[in-house]
Parts: C-alpha cells; structure tokens; sequence
C-alpha cells in the first residue's frame, strides 16, 4: 500500500479494492484501467494501461517524408486525416513550402468536418449510452416525447407522435428478441440514469437519427479527398484541382461538386443547431449534477490552435505561449512506460525523440498472457508520458474552450454563456464531465459556423481567378537540404496534436507524433525529476 | 449487388424473421477506420444492420459494457495483409488472420481494405444472409464480384498518363497537378491500389 502526491495536487492511494476494465470500451484502440476504492465507493487510485503498440515511428524511419502521412492517417481511424494533415505540416514546416490559400480552404473545410463528424458521433454513439437508457425509452408516451420534442426544438422536422411510436415499436421489437448486441450488459438498471422515458426516447431516436447522418457530413472528405475514412492528402497543397471552365479533367471539383459540398455544410449545420445543441441542454437539465470528473481542466489545459484563416499562418510567438520548437516545452518520459531511453529518467524533446518497445510485466499479478493486475510502481503502459514544461495538461474541446474563454473571444465566451444560463449552473460548472460535454457540442457548432466561411472563401478566390490547389514548390528532393527539421500541428476532435520530424539525406531521419487521446489524455502518474515551474492557471 | 426486383421480398424475409447471426467483431492493431468506415453505409443504414440483420454481441466501439469477457470475416487491411503496422520492419510482427495459430480450415472471406469501403462490408453479410451461402472468393480469398478491377482501371488520369504526361508540376492544367503529386509518391499510395475498384462514388453520392 502506498499514498503518493500527483504534482498536480491530487493525492493516490492504492488500498482498498481493486477493480479492472478491461477493455475500456467506446474508445479507438485498446485500453485498460485499473482504479482502487475505498469503503464509501470512491476511487482513490487510478491507473491507465495502454495495452497496444504499432511502432509506426520505427516504420517511418528511412521512408520518403511525402508519404508519411498516408502512414500516420492509419494511426486513428475515428479522428481520421488529422494526423495525415499534422503530417503534410510538418514536412512543409521543414522544407519551407508555402501551400495555397485554396488548399487552406480545403483543409480546413475537411478538418472542421472532422471537428462536427467526431463530436457527433462521441456524443450519441460512444458517450450516450452513459446517460441515455434505451430500455427505459420502451416506457414512454410517444405523445409526450413529441411535446417534449417540440418544446426543446420547434425547428425539428421529425417530431411527431406516430413518429416516435414507430422508432419505440422498432426498439421493442429489437429488445423482445432477446438479442440486445451492442447494449447487451448495459448497466441498464443503475439509477446513475437520470432521464424521464419521453427524454430517454427522444435521445435514443437521436441516436438513430444522428447515424443516419453522420456520414453526410463526411462526404465533404470523399469529395476533397477521394475516399473517407482516410482521405488523400499531399505535401505542398491538396491533391484535388478545380476546374471549373476547362475540358479534360472530369472528376476535378467542379460546380455540381463545389454545390453538393455547400449543401452538406448547411445540413450539418442545421443537424447541430436542431438536435444537437438542443439535446445537449436538455440532457444537461437532468445531469446538472455531473460537476466532477473535471480532471485537470481547472488547473492546466493546453490547446496549440489550429483552423488558420489565411494560408501558412503559424506565427507561433503571436498567438501562442506554446512553442513547440522549445526543447524545454514539449517533452516525452517513460518512467511507467514500455520504452527505454539511455538515460531512463530524462524527458526528451521529440526532435530527439526515442521510440525503443521494452516490454516488461514480471512484477503484474498473475501471468503475461492474463494480466491480473498491474504494478503502477513499475512499468505499465505502451504510451509515453508527455508533459508540457514538467506539467500533465488536459487537452481537447473544453481545454480549448476554456482557452479561448480566457482569450475573451466573443464566439466561444457567448456559447458558453448561453450554456450557462440555461442550465442555471455558475462558470465554474464547465470544469467537469459536464463542461467537457457541452464544450463538445459547442465546438460541433463552430465548426459548422466555421465550415461556412471556409466554403465562401474559397469561391470568393475561385470567382477571383484562383484555382491554385498545390504548390510544386520544394517537391523535388534533389532541391531539398541535406538536413531539415520541422514541426506540424492541428487540434484533433480529442485535443492538440503535433508530428516532429527530422529528414536527413531526402529520407525520414527520426518521426515523432505526440497525441491527445492516448498521450496527454491517458498517459501515467509520475513525478519528473526536474523542477517544475508553476503551472499556469486560467 | 445487381440483384433481380423478385429478390426483394427474400431479402426482406432474411431480415425480419430469422434470428439474427451473432458476430462478434474483435479488433486487432487497428485504428477503427474499419468501424468508422462500416459506419457510413447508405445501402444498408448501419443502424439496419445492427438493428435487424446482425446481432453485434461484441464490439469494443461501440458497445455498452466494458470489461466484458465464431465463419469468419475479416475486415481491412489489418486483418488481411497485416497492414500498415506490417510495413517493413514490422516491430509488432503483425499478422494476417490466416496466419494466426488455431484458425485451422475456418472459412475466410478477406475485405481487404483501409477502410474497406462500407458498402462492401454490408453487402458481403447481406449476401450470405440472403443466399444463404458464403460468395464466391479469389485465389486471395477476396469476393470476385468487388476485388476484380483495379483502383488504376477507373483513375480518370490514367489516359493522361498513359499519353506521357506524368511529370508533376510542368503542366498548366490544374487537372494534372495534386492528383499526379498522390500518384508519384509511390510506396504508400499502393495501399490504395490493392483495394476494391467499386466506385468510390457510393460515398461520393449519386453524381456519376
């Protein structure tokens, strides 16, 4: 047994039961938690395992660094094109290419595609089921769910109470067959649920609804990118041309394509803005109570900004405290991990990053094919721990939300008052799981306003004679230096994201990614050696 | 599919009447593109596969419970080829599903792809729903009737090159430059070229 204090001022203690998920689902990848509780059913200790390794660091290594984006994509399929984006910047940052205004455009439009896709699908169809109870959804009055309905969204086409009738038949069908699949064991009972039948069942229509469009707002990709999941990107631009008056290049963006992509962005827009966001305040009303679970978001948060409104705008010391340059800023430890430095103890810039598997579990509970349970005093996780200047931060869209609250940006500052002072909860409300939450579907919303802008930016340059999607400049290697460094960053839906790279000799010297799902969000608890400055408070 | 109008009625008697097949869905080293992918079907709605054609018993994306404690179908390029963590010099040692120990004489039908595109996913477990039988594969263990052409046979910039005009950034037509950048990189853009040849239209929408 043994009581540890977090630098961040949490205190650990590992006595009382042990209780091991699994995997943890609902997740990408593969994950495993391990949490001790004490007698009044609070966790005390808490510690999270990243149970698989793909070594795409060690892949990249001696590869052409125009191609490595279409091998980091393949690192996170649910958050797809950020890391192959995050990639193509990178090397642009290290040869020095400038990409056009149209291909910013084009970017960003998928990436914010991306931003509404993800948040979507989070909410309805990998966090709702912690809040939202399908079973309870067969005791509604459809006629009450469609006032309720009506009252929370009067914009909302698909409101009526034979409606509801017919998706609580279909659900009663599914349930009575005994063949519950993906809620089969649901904790279904647990009176953690909060919701009323009539909100239960609005939500888990949502649920169907939100899964008949989500993959609407992704046809953008598939337009732009070719394909979706894991569009085509490129170093230097975006690999598709506009041609909107010449022959010969059928499939180029075109103004039947250039219109199906306007059309999507005013659906998904008005998708978030009539369930969404609706959706969110009324489940909010219910879990208003849900104010732990902030994590660290009350005391370092961290979001590097992304969404660049003209082309290669990355001006760092102007909108940044972040400079991930700073071989004192961003640094990777692996103490508790898998990996082994030669100085075991010493974080290390990913410039000058290392990615050597050590696997160990010899000091675990039981066997290494059946892990009982894991030895936190040790090794216990394949991810790196990434700290910001000796800090653990929170990442993601609360991090960037709070951000952008102390930034006083108008945007972000009136969304969250409008959260707020409807739920009638004071500003320090938003550091929890239900801050986190809503900072989600605020975000969907940005992006959706976002998207719009992008979408009319680029036909003002269109219509202004600028159909420039790629950039030749720097493609060739042999116009490249012996040596060149360089760093990409984007926010992902799940918090910022930055690739390091090192080319040598036209080839991947040394590839480093530093991410926000499995790094900053899920790293392990320790102590760094060197001294730690104060963390910053918003 | 190209399946007759009288088809219908068996297709729909498949999906309301039987008990639905348990699939259990593991996830190997893989990124989830394959879900999110699956996902995106039109034809069927995902949420009509789950909710009338299958029984989605295990699935660590998307189901409810966590820590939870089999003809096979393999979905993606992990579980085909051992995909991208396979590329040399395969740190993991990441392994097809042929090649894992045990699998025997287990039928496998392959839907290679990263992602297999997400109608192709539904269209194999519609067909075997409806017919009954497992469809006719490839020498690779592929379904003939998606696996049959290659990416390049339907590239709209493959007259271009074939008439000489390969190299990037000289042309003016803005037609040429981009897709010719993806298209010299070489290595990675393979993984593209082994894939399906259906028309990625399906996603694309109903313009062609």
């Amino acid at each position: 047994m043994s009581v540890i204090q977090t630098p961040n001022g949490y205190t650990l203690d590992d006595s009382g039961q042990r209780v091991v998920v699994d995997p943890v689902t609902r997740i990408e990848g593969h994950m495993r938690a391990e949490v001790n509780i004490n007698s009044d059913n609070m966790i005390t200790n808490a510690v999270s395992s990243g149970t698989i390794w793909r070594g795409l660091e060690v892949i990249l290594k001696g590869r052409d660094p125009r191609d490595a984006w279409a091998f980091v994509q393949r690192i996170c399929g649910v958050c797809t094109g950020t890391h192959a984006l995050t990639s193509v910047r990178a090397v642009e940052d290290a040869l020095g290419i400038n990409i056009p205004e149209n291909a910013n455009c084009i970017r960003n439009i998928m990436q914010l595609s991306l931003q509404v896709h993800d948040h979507l699908v989070h909410f309805y169809h990998l966090h709702a089921l912690d809040w939202v109870n399908p079973v309870n959804a067969l005791k509604a009055d459809p006629k009450a769910t469609s006032a309720l309905q009506q009252q929370v969204s009067p914009h909302h086409p698909h409101s009526s109470p034979g409606y509801f009738r017919d998706v609580q038949n279909r659900l009663k069908k599914f349930v009575e067959s005994g063949q519950l699949g993906p809620f089969k064991n649901g904790y279904w009972t647990n009176p953690a649920y909060l919701l009323p039948p009539e909100a239960d069942l609005m939500a888990v229509t949502h649920y169907l609804e939100a899964l008949d469009f989500q993959k609407e707002i992704m046809k953008t990709r598939t337009i732009f990118g070719g394909k979706d999941t894991h569009p085509n990107w490129t170093v230097g631009g975006v690999p598709c041309p506009i041609n909107m008056d010449d022959t010969g290049a059928v499939g180029a963006l075109n103004m039947v394509l250039l219109n199906q992509v306007h059309q999507i962005i005013k659906d998904t827009k008005t998708f978030v803005d009539n369930v969404y966001i609706p959706d969110i305040l009324a489940i909010g009303q219910f879990y208003k109570g849900w104010l732990y679970g902030g994590g660290l978001s009350s005391q370092n948060v961290l979001a590097y900004g992304d969404i660049p409104d003209r082309a290669n705008d990355y001006d760092l010391s102007r909108v940044h405290e972040v400079d991930l340059r700073d071989p004192e800023q961003i640094q990777e430890f692996v103490p508790h991990s898998w990996y082994k430095y030669p100085d075991g103890v010493k974080g290390l810039h990913p410039w000058d990053g290392i990615t050597d598997p050590d696997f160990d579990v010899s000091s675990a509970k039981g066997s290494s094919h059946n892990i009982e349970q894991l030895d936190e005093s040790a090794s216990y996780s394949w991810i790196k721990a990434p700290r910001w200047r000796g800090h653990a931060m929170e990442v993601g869209p609360l991090a960037r939300y709070i951000v952008g609250y102390a930034q006083g940006h108008e945007y972000f500052t009136e969304q969250i008052k409008m959260v707020l002072t409807n739920l009638d909860v004071p500003l320090e409300a938003i550091f929890s799981t239900l801050g986190r939450t809503a900072a989600r579907a605020l975000e969907a919303q940005w992006a959706a306003d976002q998207q719009l802008y992008f979408f009319d930016k680029l036909m003002t340059n269109i219509k202004n004679g600028d159909s420039t999607t790629h950039s030749g400049e720097m493609w060739d290697p042999q116009d490249w230096p012996s040596e060149a460094k360089g760093v990409g960053f984007t926010e992902a839906p799940r918090g910022a994201l930055a690739h390091w790279i090192r080319i040598k000799d036209t080839k991947i010297e040394n590839y480093q990614c530093v991410v926000p799902t499995s790094q900053w969000r899920s790293c392990e608890t320790f102590t760094v050696s060197t001294p730690v400055l104060p963390a910053p408070r918003m | 599919m190209g399946l007759s109008p009288a088809y219908a009625a068996k297709i729909a008697d498949a999906m309301e009447t039987k008990p639905r097949i348990p699939v259990l869905w593991l996830h190997g080293l893989e990124c989830t593109c394959c879900s999110e992918s699956f996902i995106r079907s039109a034809h069927p709605l995902a949420k009509d596969v789950i909710l009338s054609m299958i029984s989605l018993d295990y699935d660590d994306t998307i189901m409810a419970a966590a820590g939870d404690d089999t003809i096979m179908a393999a979905a993606g390029h992990q579980a085909e080829w051992g995909c991208v963590q396979a590329a040399a010099p395969n740190p993991t040692g990441a392994t097809p599903i042929h090649k894992v120990p045990g699998i025997g004489n287990t039928p496998i039908i392959k839907v290679p792809g990263c992602p297999p595109i997400s109608e192709v996913m539904t269209a194999v477990i519609t067909y075997i729903l409806t017919f009954e039988r497992l469809p006719s594969l490839d020498r690779q263990g592929r379904p003939k009737m998606f696996y049959s052409q290659r990416i390049h046979d339907k590239c709209y910039r493959r007259p271009h090159r074939l008439s000489g005009i390969h190299q990037f950034g000289i042309e003016s037509n803005a037609d040429e430059v981009g897709m010719t950048a993806a298209g010299i990189v070489g290595g990675a853009v393979a993984v593209h070229a082994a894939v399906s040849a259906i028309k990625r239209t399906q996603q694309k929408g109903d313009q062609e």
